[in-house]
């Protein structure tokens, strides 16, 4: 599950941000011991290229739905020379170049890219932090002795970046960190070494790049203001009763008047323990006890990050190097001891242990912000349905721990009028709502409402064959081991033609020399041929 | 062959020997669920040997005249019903027996169509009840409509709704007994015998149809899922497990049913005896005073009108065509519908509201005397006879155009007078397009909204290569799906979709609509529509009045209201002088931007080449430029012979007779009809059969044996085949925007009256023309630019000066009245001394509010009320004393409105974002800031800021300010064009102003571009629009280059290469007007 875990939670850098709050967070920060300096890394075709890699040999675009349009939200180099810009429909867009291709955004895939390329930045520098939705700030200070200077610094991350990543990357030092953004994402001066330069360097930007709320830029624009030298040129008071403060504020933060304090990024560590076993094991629930040690001690490293985990992995070592894995899934991120202690529990009396144990290691790789599910103190009825499901989940976990993954499947009633649609196998995994993410290519899938069968309809054969059976023919009549008498009928199905599976049918009930009741059905697509289709009990 | 190797159960049956009635059959006007046109169902019936047709669509009665005509045609009887569901779940067919059942019927839909929001209907048992439609005979549907549940409904319910029904229509009601090869249909029957025994009520068969022919349950099953608004895939039950809700054989009806149950829909069929031939039309009586007849009461209306229209005494010619309309008139009982049309212009005319009629009766001298309309017959030759016809027995058509801002007054008046429940406006049928039906089915076939969406837009080129297109837009034609939905789309095309409100035509009865024809609600609230459209009521013979409505008229109101606050002698519309030769001097220099009609691009163009001297020349030019003509290759012909370059001649006396007013090339829509008659043989009926499928061959086909009779006709009587083949191309042409002489005739004087006016009051008719907004074909911007070539002087919007429109200013502080006697004792100076007159100071147009864009109606109010105390100091006595919110101070600032008060834009935005919203109790003194630094808008910023606010500007044209950078790339100005030779390789550059890419000119796109110094007409071949699409479509700067072509003095560039110079614009707004 990919949300945005609290550990890497970043201050704001808008405006609209108040100070206070930003103050709080000085807890975690450790202020550098002179100035700090700051390298943002800026990915300005971040959300397309998680799609398609610096590969440009096609126009492509990310859109976003609104309103019911498609709105091009990122192109690509090669679909802006085909004159397709951020903000134009889609249809628009495609009457420029129609078969450009098209991309749902997919903010939760960019963020996650960004916390990999956040874990990989830390090779600089200790402190780096996200700045959703397409930046990195590195607080580079204390880095830059180390690597020779801010130059070679600067330097080597974008060779870095271009031989690890192939994203498209601006880099600009700074030392604000708004004026790190704003001046890596304009383009403009790579490097500002102090504060008393910052006026000037960023003096010529335009106010539309500004990130300040639209409200503001179109006012400022009105007053014939277009660059921060204009705005910089008004009396603050003045603006400030105009625009509102958090103008004047973010001026403050950009130009390092008031201090800026940033969390910096933590990739949440993976999990590891063993438990070395004094005795050689091999029963069950010997195993399980010091399974329970493992599993406790996972809990609470969860419960401290408040986090959860969907897989984790024992490992069984039995000496000479030899080692048994389990891998225990759940489908819902969970941390609770108990429940992975039963699941480990089905496994362990489905493989049968031949070689006892001399180890026992526990890990999780995966760990993700925890989300509490409701009704867990206060139990509520409108919940009661919810914890049913709940247990009805917990059953098939356990069910298919001890079967199989695909051992468990269900039958269900799919409204069709060609029987041999009328019904399917659904494993259950693949029932799970879980993990789904919206499909924005598709209607809005609207539950069926509950139809009614057909009363008499309901006369289908139990034994329904997999494949009709062709029927010999016998003086222009079905030959099932002897003539076909049919006895009701004709039923006619023409449905499907929208598919592969057309069919045109004429059903009849009918009966063989030996009274067995027969469901036979004469095709009227091409062949005019019989078969049987099913046999009543 | 299927049907032969089928087995049955029962005994074959022999198909002469079973009469069969369908007697519950619903067409596509039982919007998405009938797959069928009513045509079809009938035609197929017959064909089928049925012995009636019963059309009975859900709660509509919308198709029925299409099946009626069809049914003459086909020689089959149809019986008019209605299929219903009341809310209590009780279905049933209704049939009507005779005149009165079917108004019962009529009045029943009605009741249910009101009770609902538009296209649904809403009906209980109680409601039935009380409009209980006598004489009806009633047909029990057992079944729900749904596909799925058949049997849903319990036993003892089913017979308690039986029993109710047959308690309503005692010895009228049976069960209808639908057998479609489900499992169940012999459980069905069993059940429904078993429960008719019981009542004693009888049963009949019936094939519950919903299509014509089997092939069509895939559009069935694809209406079904547009329905519901799912794909088909996700639909299941909810579609029929069968296509056998079509109208199938005697034969096989035969085998199905007991013969019993079939015999007896023969009896059904046998006492309904209706046709909507009975329906007679009657008209309202109420116009006529007592002591009079109505015919007594036309003539005494003429007759006064005659006065009013020749004061001293009348032309011989005028009495004489007087009598011969009026006897015509009253051969044909026409009065009534003359007196109606004579009402409703009198009531407009008594209001103030300009109207000017048209139409095959209007330019007729009753109609002139009776003021409804300004059109002269002395100036037309057009004989009344050529309009309404005895033999084509013909209803007269009259339009009456209002002006577009006060029509609904006169649809309130009708309303008012007549009752809703007698008035009501006729039904347009919105029918499936490519586009729409792309999508629908698109959407059915479960493709993603963006590709449905991708696939509609390729639809544009729908007739030619659709292969090649699809190809281009990225779906393979060989695709299984998209073949499907080629094959489904072909089918749906021209299927109705829901009935909306035709633009004006009104029917009016002496009695009760509803018994005439169901009436249902509009989508606009206080509306109501009958279900039949134009083409129905004409069908049945049925008179209705276009009450329409046109922007020019308001303009033209406008303008001489103006002009009379200025002007030394009143002015009327009638009065203006006829036939002045300085406008037509005007006209012929294409100088028309503003005036009615020839104003378009393409009436421009032709302006110079046919230079119109008089009225008929204004009349000819309207009709030329359309598509009819233009196809049929008559505008060179005409042009030439005008000019003498080729020998005007005529294949024949009769056609000369017909074609001599326009040089022997038919032009307009009645020539051609005369021609088909004079010509090729046809009878008048005939004719009128050939124009009402002009109208609908492109959507439905069907000329093709017109082309036939057409041609042999033309050539057995002498014609050449070329001249023939002409004639039915302009036929064709026509189809598309059919464009009789009786309309351009009205057209061409409301042309020559705006053009008097732009002529003579350049500054009133402007003003008027922005005041009237929106119409025409011309932004505001344009309208001022020309303005501004005609040396008027316009002001800016002005928070001290503007009222809430547009206005004149004499200048010079003189109010109006002042300036008129100034001007007057000018003249007259100029008259008796004999020097070189002085000319008079011309009137000022100053931009009013209504120009700024955003700004509310009651910011408007409020700033016109509180500057009648004294103007505004400042801006916060402007916020404070007009209580102008915050968004109408911007919207003020943004129009640059506020100068007098703040100087500039930037200014005028520093202090209103600066004032206090709250009103002070005690005027506190005024905050004082120190001055600041603000720096002052360039001219370009201004210009800018102009367009986006007010879409004009009064600085200068933007194209100027980028002159020196044009120049350094050699680009010209529009004026330097002119001096050019043909075929010169040249560039130009200019704002986009229109995009037009008519049907008729197969993909070429004409583009209008400005500059500082004129227009300059582009025209972009298919080829090289197709490779600089981007530029084509996007650019508000272009420039292009091209060859120049200039030839009567019209002159076009040919475009090779175009650039988008828009980044030059910064952001300018300038918005193109695109007329695709």
């Amino acid at each position: 599950m990919a949300k945005p875990t609290r550990l890497s939670t970043t201050a704001s850098l808008l405006p609209h941000s108040a100070p206070e709050k930003t103050q709080d967070l000085t807890t975690t920060v450790q202020v550098a011991h002179d100035t700090p300096l700051w390298l943002c890394i800026y990915f300005p075709k971040l959300a397309l290229e998680i799609f398609t890699g610096s590969n440009d040999t096609k126009p492509a675009a990310v859109i976003l739905q609104t309103k019911g349009q498609y709105i091009i939200q990122t192109t690509s180099v090669s679909a802006e020379r085909h004159g397709i810009r951020p903000k134009m429909t889609l249809s628009a867009a495609r009457a420029l170049y129609p078969t450009l291709q098209a991309h749902d955004a997919n903010p939760i895939a960019q963020q996650n890219t960004l916390k990999k390329l956040a874990h990989w930045a830390q090779r600089f520098t200790a402190k780096v932090s996200i700045e959703p939705p397409q930046s990195l700030i590195l607080e580079i200070q204390g880095s830059v002795k180390l690597f020779g200077g801010v130059d070679t610094l600067q330097q080597k991350i974008h060779q870095a970046l271009q031989r690890r990543w192939h994203y498209t990357a601006n880099t600009a030092v700074a030392p604000t960190t708004p004026a790190s953004l704003l001046l890596a994402a304009t383009g403009q001066h790579p490097m500002v070494n102090h504060k008393t330069e910052l006026r000037s360097a960023l003096g010529s930007i335009a106010i539309y790049a500004l990130p300040i709320n639209k409200k503001c830029k179109k006012q400022l624009n009105n007053i014939g203001v277009r660059t921060l030298r204009d705005a910089w040129r008004l009396p603050t008071a003045n603006l400030a009763r105009r625009f509102g403060p958090e103008l004047t504020h973010y001026f403050d933060h950009l130009l390092g008047k008031t201090p800026d304090l940033r969390d910096s990024f933590h990739f949440p560590d993976p999990f590891m323990a063993d438990n070395e076993l004094p005795i050689e094991v091999r029963s069950t629930p010997l195993l399980l006890i010091a399974a329970q040690q493992l599993t406790e001690k996972l809990c609470r490293f969860l419960h401290n990050r408040d986090a959860s985990i969907t897989q984790c992995r024992f490992e069984l070592y039995h000496g000479k190097n030899t080692v048994s894995t389990i891998d225990i899934g759940l489908r819902i991120a969970a941390r609770d001891a108990q429940q992975i202690l039963i699941l480990l529990e089905e496994h362990l009396n489905r493989i049968k242990l031949t070689t006892s144990v001399t180890k026992l290691t526990l890990s999780a790789q995966q760990i993700q912000a925890y989300e509490t599910t409701t009704g867990q103190l206060l139990f509520e009825p409108e919940n009661k349905t919810l914890t049913q499901n709940h247990h009805i989940e917990t059953l098939l976990e356990q069910l298919q721990a001890r079967l199989g993954q695909h051992a468990i499947r269900h039958i269900t009633a799919v409204f069709d009028h060609r029987p041999e649609k009328a019904h399917c196998y659904l494993t259950t995994g693949l029932h799970s709502s879980h993990n789904k993410t919206p499909d924005h290519n598709r209607t809005i899938q609207v539950q069926q409402p509950q139809q009614q069968l057909p009363i008499q309809s309901q006369q289908r054969p139990l034994w329904m064959l997999a494949t009709p059976e062709r029927l010999p023919q016998k003086n222009n009549q079905p030959w099932h081991q002897g003539p076909v008498t049919l006895l009701t009928g004709p039923e006619r199905i023409e449905c499907g033609w929208w598919s592969d599976n057309s069919i045109r049918r004429d059903y009849y009930l009918a009966s063989d020399t030996q009274g067995r009741k027969l469901w036979i059905y004469l095709d009227l697509q091409d062949t005019a041929q019989w078969y049987l289709h099913g046999l009543f009990g | 062959m299927n049907e032969k190797t089928h087995l049955n159960l029962a005994s074959p049956v022999n198909a002469s020997s079973v009469q069969y009635a369908e007697l519950h059959c619903i067409s596509n006007f039982t919007f998405l669920r009938g797959a069928s046109h009513p045509e079809e169902l009938v035609a197929r019936a017959a064909e089928l040997n049925y012995h009636a047709i019963a059309i009975t669509d859900e709660c509509s009665l919308s198709g029925i005249i299409r099946a009626h005509i069809a049914a003459k045609q086909h020689g089959i009887s149809l019986i008019v019903g209605s299929e219903l569901q009341l809310k209590d779940g009780l279905r049933m067919v209704l049939l009507a027996t005779n005149r009165i059942a079917y108004g019962n019927l009529s009045h029943l839909i009605t009741i249910a169509r009101r009770n609902a929001k538009k296209g649904e209907y809403h009906l209980t048992r109680k409601e039935f009840i009380a409009h209980h439609p006598q004489d009806c005979l009633a047909l029990w549907l057992p079944q729900s409509p749904k596909a799925s549940s058949p049997t849903a409904t319990q036993t003892s319910t089913k017979s308690e709704q039986l029993q109710w029904l047959a308690q309503q229509f005692p010895q009228r009601t049976w069960i209808a007994v639908a057998l479609l090869l489900t499992e169940n249909d012999h459980t069905q029957l069993q059940i429904l015998q078993t429960l008719g025994n019981a009542l004693n009520i009888p049963l009949c068969a019936n094939g519950d149809v919903h299509m014509h022919q089997r092939q069509r349950r895939a559009l069935q099953d694809t209406l079904t899922a547009i329905r519901y608004g799912k794909p088909l895939t996700q639909l299941g039950y909810r579609l029929y497990p069968n296509g056998e809700r079509h109208l199938r054989s005697r034969q096989q009806l035969g085998s199905l049913y007991p013969p019993a149950l079939l015999s007896e829909t023969i009896r059904i069929a046998k006492h309904c005896q209706f046709s909507l031939d009975e329906l007679r039309y009657q008209y309202p009586t109420e116009l006529v005073p007592q002591n009079y007849t109505a015919q007594s009461w036309l003539r005494h209306l003429v007759q006064q009108g005659i006065k009013q229209r020749y004061p001293k005494h009348p032309p011989q010619k005028i009495h004489r065509s007087v009598e011969r309309e009026l006897t015509l008139v009253s051969e044909l009982n026409y009065e009534h519908y003359f007196l109606t049309v004579h009402d409703i212009v009198r009531y407009a005319r008594s209001q103030g509201i300009l109207c000017q009629g048209r139409g095959s009766a209007a330019n007729s001298t009753i109609c002139y005397c009776l003021g409804i309309t300004e059109v002269n017959p002395e100036h037309m030759e057009l004989l009344f006879e050529r309009f309404i016809s005895k033999e084509r027995n013909e209803p007269p058509d009259i339009d009456v155009d209002f002006e577009h801002e006060r029509r609904e007054e006169v649809i309130q008046y009708i309303y008012r007078k007549y009752g809703r429940h007698r008035a009501a406006l006729a039904a347009t049928v919105i029918t499936y397009q490519p586009r729409s039906a792309v999508r629908d089915i698109g959407k059915a076939l479960g493709m993603s909204l963006d590709q449905v969406d991708r696939l509609a837009k390729s639809i544009y080129w729908w007739d030619k290569n659709v292969n090649e297109q699809l190809t281009a837009h990225g779906f393979s034609p060989d695709n299984p799906l998209i073949q499907r939905l080629l094959y489904l789309v072909n089918q749906l095309l021209g299927f109705p979709r829901h009935l909306s409100q035709h633009v004006g035509g009104f029917i009016i009865s002496e009695g009760e609509l509803s018994h005439l024809v169901p009436i249902e609600n509009a989508a606009m609230p206080e509306r109501t529509v009958i279900q039949w459209e134009k083409d129905d009521l004409e069908a049945l013979g049925l008179l209705k009045i276009d009450v329409l409505s046109l922007g020019m008229l308001t303009a033209i109101r406008k303008t001489i209201q103006l002009i009379n606050t200025y002007a030394e002698q009143t002015l009327t519309f009638s009065d203006i002088p006829k036939e002045d030769p300085l406008v037509y001097d005007m006209i012929q220099k294409a100088d028309t931007i503003g005036v009615f009609q020839i104003e378009s691009r393409a009436q421009m163009s032709m302006l110079p080449r046919l230079k119109p001297r008089n009225y008929y020349d204004l009349v000819v030019e309207i009709a030329i430029v359309r598509p009819g003509p233009i196809q049929g290759d008559m505008v060179h012909p005409y042009l030439r012979r005008r000019n003498g370059d080729e020998p005007i001649t005529y294949p024949s006396k009769a056609v000369k007779q017909v074609l001599q007013r326009t040089l022997g090339i038919p032009i307009f829509q009645e020539q051609v009809m005369q021609l088909a008659i004079v010509a090729a043989g046809f009878t008048a009926g005939e004719a009128d059969q050939l124009r009402r499928s002009m109208a609908a061959w492109k959507r439905r086909g069907g000329l093709e044996p017109f082309e036939k009779k057409l041609l042999h006709g033309m050539q057995t009587r002498g014609y050449t085949e070329d001249f023939a083949k002409q004639i039915f191309n302009q036929i064709k042409g026509f189809g598309d925007y059919g464009f009789p002489e009786s309309h351009s005739a009205s057209f061409a004087l409301l042309a020559y009256i705006s053009s008097w006016l732009k002529c003579h009051h350049p500054a009133a008719f402007t003003c008027a023309l922005l005041n009237s907004q929106p119409m025409g074909f011309y932004a505001p911007a344009q309208l001022v630019q020309d303005a501004k070539r005609h040396n008027v002087n316009i002001l800016a919007v002005d928070i001290n000066q503007s009222e809430a429109d547009c206005t004149l200013e004499a200048g010079n502080s003189l109010t109006l009245s002042e300036y008129r006697s100034q001007h007057h004792a000018l003249k007259v100076n100029n008259h008796c001394q004999h020097k070189p007159p002085q000319t008079p100071p011309t009137l000022a147009l100053r931009l009013g509010l209504r120009m700024v864009k955003g700004l509310s109606t009651t910011g408007i109010n409020n700033i016109v009320s509180a500057r009648q105390q004294h103007t505004f100091v400042d801006v916060q006595d402007l916020a404070t004393r007009a209580q102008l919110n915050q968004k109408d101070l911007e919207t003020l600032a943004a129009a640059d409105a506020l100068t007098a008060l703040s100087g500039d834009r930037y200014r005028a935005y520093w202090e209103i974002s600066g004032t206090e919203n709250k009103l002070p109790l005690i005027p506190s003194p005024r905050f004082h800031e120190t001055d600041i630094l603000l720096r002052k808008p360039t001219e370009g910023q201004n210009i800018i800021d102009d367009y986006a606010s007010t879409g004009l500007s009064l600085r200068r044209h933007p194209v100027a300010l980028l002159r020196k950078k044009l120049t350094q790339r050699q680009t010209l100005t529009a004026k330097a064009l002119w001096q050019l030779p043909n075929n010169t390789h040249t560039t130009i550059a200019g704002l986009v102003i229109g995009r037009q890419r008519p049907g008729t000119a197969s993909g070429v796109m004409f583009l209008t571009l400005e500059d500082e110094t004129g227009y300059i007409n582009v025209v972009v071949w298919p080829k090289v629009a197709e490779q600089q699409r981007r530029a084509l479509l996007q650019s508000q700067l272009l420039s292009v280059t091209g060859t120049v072509q200039q030839e009567n003095d019209v002159l076009h560039l040919i475009a090779k290469k175009l650039e988008d110079l828009s980044p030059w614009l910064g952001a300018l707004t300038t918005r193109s007007r695109d007329f695709c």
